[in-house]
């Protein structure tokens, strides 16, 4: 009883006053007490029933007052009707009159849905990537740990990824993790029954990295402890896509082997249908077999992924690790001086980078959807005053103020619902395009959708759209005075004053908010421009790329790789429009660096604490610097014979940056340097410096690079530097992808059993390494080009109106002697002015804006003055050709037709 | 001061409210005992409906407030809550839609009977 009666004194104050004074008393007595005795269930149930009671009679008591307001200066007919019936009424009149006037309609309800479309679709973007989680089983407790060396280790990486005993030593020392899993992916060949050999994704991992995510086998099971044991049973887990493509989905494929690398492997399990770890295309899950001490902290190449246990905060987590690698600074002085490991959510680790781009995106193209509103307000606007007379006469009639505005709602209503249902459709129909247009720019691209919560998204956009251009038009229509609005009407002459106003505003809203976005637009344009004049430091066209990866098992010997790479770039350069067949072990913008610590003959070694120097290392084949056009600055480049024959010096070759930065003003040819740790090995001589090359995308140089031949490298470099590799053909064609059957044949009959891979051209590279600037460039500009055609229409449909409104008084002026000239000119001034403070208002908003985009331009600051010049031409120049249009009309008014036609 | 109302605007739980009426002042209670008593429990209305009902009917003054309560049960009475009589408008009304409705219901048994 207590209960129910705080429920009622607190609705009651919702209630009109009057009817709290008369009849609150009553209504607080009446609501009975649930029976004595009931359940908890049945009390919850009495009390919800009296809210909803009482909430259904809070609407309705209001919606009574609202709706009689007026009630005795309404007409008979409408006292007859309930707030409901007028609403239906309104709806099927509203309904009506837009079919009676489809170009209205048709012009309002496009607007609105390519401003809710667009901001639909960018939405489900951000929906996908930023706001659902991963699927996966409490998803926020997974956490990435990451390696970080500061630059006082003598490296400088924010990223970095883990050595095996850091990886043991962390997953024994720390009670924050319920399970960590350590890591690396790697091309596997996979040669089928048929011999088709095909490279594919593995994942070498430890065997509990399936219960850090949460799957189970679908078929089969996950790996277990005991695969994951140094020197381990040859197992493997396919993927659900795999299983499908290779075996069509056989489960007796289980307890079968398969050929990977050329060794058989038992397939244990199948994952589940659209597990995507660590990446879409992951397609074997191979055990890591670690061992229990393999590695002295100095073989970072483990990715790892944990669970944080229950009710341990990422932040709580990080304090643990935090006091750990304390720890390891004490006991590991020379190797944990400025180097860590570090926690960060997976799905931040995933999508960290990409969300300010997509936040960008999202207010852009709020701005664009703000301009449609404003657009689709001045269309009312203009409807409305055709309108004047029949709402004034409505008015004197006496209707109240409410219902001429529920009425302009109505109408609004029904444009946004259709606007609304049109642009769900068209984003449901752009986004594929939109995922499709850069691929690498947005993470997680399979997440994205426009589903349920999309579309409440645009019902929530449609509803605020009716508020933003609905309700002023309505509140202006409804405030016409009667009988001042008739007189005028009568008349026919002037459009009243109020209503000019709020359409020059909402003009000088159109112009500053396109300005805003033109120039967002403007500064990406530039910045792709800056991007792609960058010099990448070689040559790209008619250059053929492809991957190529020998298994160790057909290849163990050091010079196995070389002999099969001769062969085969031997046949390839032999091809009639190939000038040059080459060899890379790391191809610029595509597989990034490996940074190793060198050192230079008569500096000292380093040590604990003492800065090391390092930078990028790969092997070339000798021919690799003319085939790419790289510039040799100084010495020379490789040269088969000299560096070829065993037993000569080794050769190495430095960039600009190397030398620039650890041998500036000194004569680098002759000097001699090589891999820090290793004081038995032989020196490397430079033999030449080279042009730098951008090596992880245009305006990203990395660090400097030297370049050794495969050989050398593989001797102290560790095996594999001549198994692998990425082949450039250099070509005189345009297409230069006519040559990958050829290369596949020439592979193919080298070794059947080995496939190749990633075929493409260096100039799609080097325009995918900057997808995302390139995306952000796309869809900025789509938006303001959006913006600007819409606010053109908006000048356009004002000055345009204005003309023919006043058709009598220029008539007048031209009677009178005006010349045509000179009436064009006061259209075109008075066209110009909400132009002109919508563009000083534009200017101030950008100039406070421009930091948004700061972080992602290249080569132009946020405040470049030559990119605001360009854009108010451009935005000066539409809205003066879409003033002039109407302008000229009006110059050409015959004097006597405009005075008759009153 | 009041413009006259059109008095054929009576919704069924209108038209049960003031037939209660009719009898004397009633409190909000008892009118819904009264429906639901009537109506052999078909329509009981919640407190909140009655309210924006006698609300409404209050506006229309076809029902005013009203000091005097009934001396019918002492159950009945209770000073704290507000008790509602009819006007003289309220009673045209009601009686101009009673007559409305019998005849409509003479009309409609007629064609019944006739059809049997």
């Amino acid at each position: 009883m207590r209960r129910s009666s705080a429920l009622v004194r607190l609705l009651l104050r919702f209630f009109p006053r009057d009817f709290r004074e008369l009849h609150g008393a009553g209504l607080t007595a009446d609501f009975p007490p649930p029976e004595a005795g009931a359940g908890r269930l049945s009390r919850a149930w009495h009390w919800t029933r009296a809210a909803l009671d009482l909430v259904g009679a809070l609407v309705g008591v209001w919606w009574d007052r609202f709706g009689n307001e007026d009630a005795a200066r309404r007409g008979a007919m409408e006292t007859r009707r309930n707030g409901m019936e007028n609403l239906v009424s309104d709806v099927r009149y509203a309904l009506r009159g837009l079919l009676r006037s489809p170009g209205f309609t048709i012009m309002a309800v496009l607007t609105i849905a390519l401003g809710i479309g667009a901001n639909a679709a960018i939405f489900s973007v951000v929906n996908g990537v930023l706001l659902k989680p991963l699927p996966y089983e409490d998803s926020d407790e997974l956490t990435r740990v990451f390696g970080r060396f500061l630059p006082v280790s003598g490296f400088d990486f924010p990223y970095f990824a883990i050595d095996p005993t850091e990886y043991l030593d962390l997953r024994d020392h720390n009670a924050a993790f319920e399970s960590l899993a350590a890591y690396t992916t790697q091309g596997v060949t996979l040669v089928g029954e048929d011999g088709r050999a095909e490279r594919r994704s593995g994942v070498v991992t430890t065997w509990n990295l399936f219960e850090v995510l949460g799957l189970t086998a679908e078929a089969g099971r996950t790996l277990t402890s005991s695969d994951d044991i140094d020197g381990g049973p040859r197992v493997v887990v396919l993927s659900h896509a795999l299983w499908e493509e290779r075996f069509g989905a056989d489960r007796s494929l289980i307890g079968r082997t398969v050929d990977l690398d050329r060794q058989s492997y038992e397939v244990v399990g199948v994952l589940p249908e659209g597990v995507a770890f660590p990446m879409p295309d992951a397609d074997l899950y191979l055990p890591l077999q670690l061992g229990d001490n393999p590695s002295g902290r100095q073989s970072h190449y483990l990715q790892v992924i944990g669970r944080r246990a229950d009710r341990v905060s990422l932040e709580a987590a990080s304090a643990e690790i935090a006091r750990l690698m304390s720890v390891w600074e004490a006991d590991y002085p020379e190797i944990h001086t400025g180097h860590f490991l570090f926690l960060e959510g997976y799905k931040e680790a995933i999508v960290g980078t990409a969300r300010p781009v997509l936040l960008l995106l999202l207010g852009a193209v709020g701005v664009v959807l703000l301009v449609a509103c404003a657009n689709v307000a001045n269309l009312m606007l203009v409807r409305g005053q055709a309108r004047q007379g029949e709402v004034a006469l409505r008015r004197a009639l006496g209707a109240a103020r409410w219902r001429i505005v529920q009425f302009g709602l109505a109408e609004s209503s029904l444009l946004a619902v259709a606007g609304a249902a049109l642009g769900v459709l068209l984003a449901r129909l752009s986004v594929p395009m939109l995922l499709r247009l850069n691929p690498g720019a947005v993470p997680l691209p399979d997440a994205v959708a426009v589903d349920l919560s999309v579309l409440a998204f645009a019902g929530a956009l449609a509803v605020a759209t009716v508020v933003l251009f609905g309700l002023l038009p309505s509140l202006h229509a409804s405030g016409a005075g009667g009988a001042e609005v008739m007189r005028e009407e009568g008349r026919g002459r002037t459009s009243s004053r109020g209503r000019v106003r709020a359409r020059s505003v909402l003009v000088a809203t159109e112009v500053a908010l396109s300005f805003v976005l033109v120039l967002g637009a403007g500064l990406m344009v530039r910045t792709i421009g800056n991007l792609l004049a960058e010099d990448p430091g070689f040559e790209t066209e008619g250059r053929m790329v492809a991957s190529v990866s020998l298994p160790a098992a057909d290849y163990p010997e050091p010079g196995d790789g070389t002999r099969f790479f001769d062969e085969v770039l031997a046949r390839a350069e032999a091809l009639p429009g190939v000038t040059a067949a080459t060899l890379v072990v790391h191809l610029p913008m595509r597989s990034g660096q490996s940074v190793n610590d060198f050192v230079l003959e008569g500096t000292e070694e380093p040590g604990p604490g003492k800065p090391t120097w390092n930078a990028g290392v790969t092997a070339v084949r000798a021919n690799y610097f003319d085939a790419m056009g790289i510039e040799v600055l100084n010495g020379r480049g490789f040269d088969a014979i000299l560096d070829g024959a065993s037993g000569s010096p080794i050769s190495v070759v430095v960039t600009r940056g190397l030398v620039d930065r650890f041998l500036p003003g000194v004569d680098p040819l002759g000097r001699r340097m090589r891999f820090a740790g290793t004081e038995d090995e032989q020196w490397w001589t430079i033999v030449g410096v080279v042009e730098d090359v951008q090596y992880q995308s245009l305006g990203n140089q990395g660090s400097p690079m030297y370049y050794l031949l495969p050989e050398p490298l593989s001797r102290v470099g560790g095996s594999g530097w001549d198994r692998a590799g990425w082949i450039v053909l250099e070509t005189d064609a345009d297409r230069p992808l006519e040559y990958a059957d050829p290369l596949r044949r020439i592979v193919a009959e080298a070794d059947p059993n080995v496939p190749v891979t990633n075929l493409g051209t260096l100039d799609s590279l080097v325009g995918e390494s900057i997808a995302r600037q390139r995306f952000i460039r796309t869809l900025l500009g789509a938006f303001a080009g959006l913006a600007l055609a819409l606010g053109a229409i908006g000048v356009y449909g004002v000055t345009s109106f204005g003309v023919s409104q006043r058709r009598h008084e220029l008539g007048v002026h031209r009677a009178l002697g005006a010349e045509s000239g000179r009436v064009m000119s006061l259209v075109i001034r008075q066209g110009l002015a909400p132009v002109a403070i919508g563009l000083a208002v534009g200017v101030l908003v950008a100039a406070s804006t421009g930091r948004f985009l700061g972080s992602l331009l290249f080569g132009i600051e946020p405040s470049d003055l030559p990119t605001y010049g360009a854009v108010f031409v451009v935005l000066f120049s539409v809205a003066f050709v879409a003033v002039w249009l109407p302008a000229r009309r009006a110059a050409r008014l015959d004097p006597m037709a405009s005075l008759r036609s009153d | 001061m009041t413009p006259p109302r059109d008095v054929r605007t009576l919704n069924r739980i209108e038209f049960l409210v003031l037939s209660v009426l009719v009898e004397g002042p009633r409190h909000g209670y008892g009118i819904a005992q009264e429906i639901d008593r009537r109506t052999g429990g078909e329509i009981v209305p919640r407190p909140g409906s009655l309210y924006r009902v006698l609300d409404r009917l209050t506006r229309r003054t076809l029902v005013e407030p009203t000091e005097d309560a009934p001396a019918a049960t002492s159950a009945s009475t209770d000073a704290r809550r507000a008790y509602y009589a009819l006007t003289e408008e309220g009673r045209v009304a009601v009686r101009t839609e009673a007559e409305l409705l019998a005849s409509l219901a003479r009309r409609v048994l007629a064609e019944g009977e006739g059809h049997a």
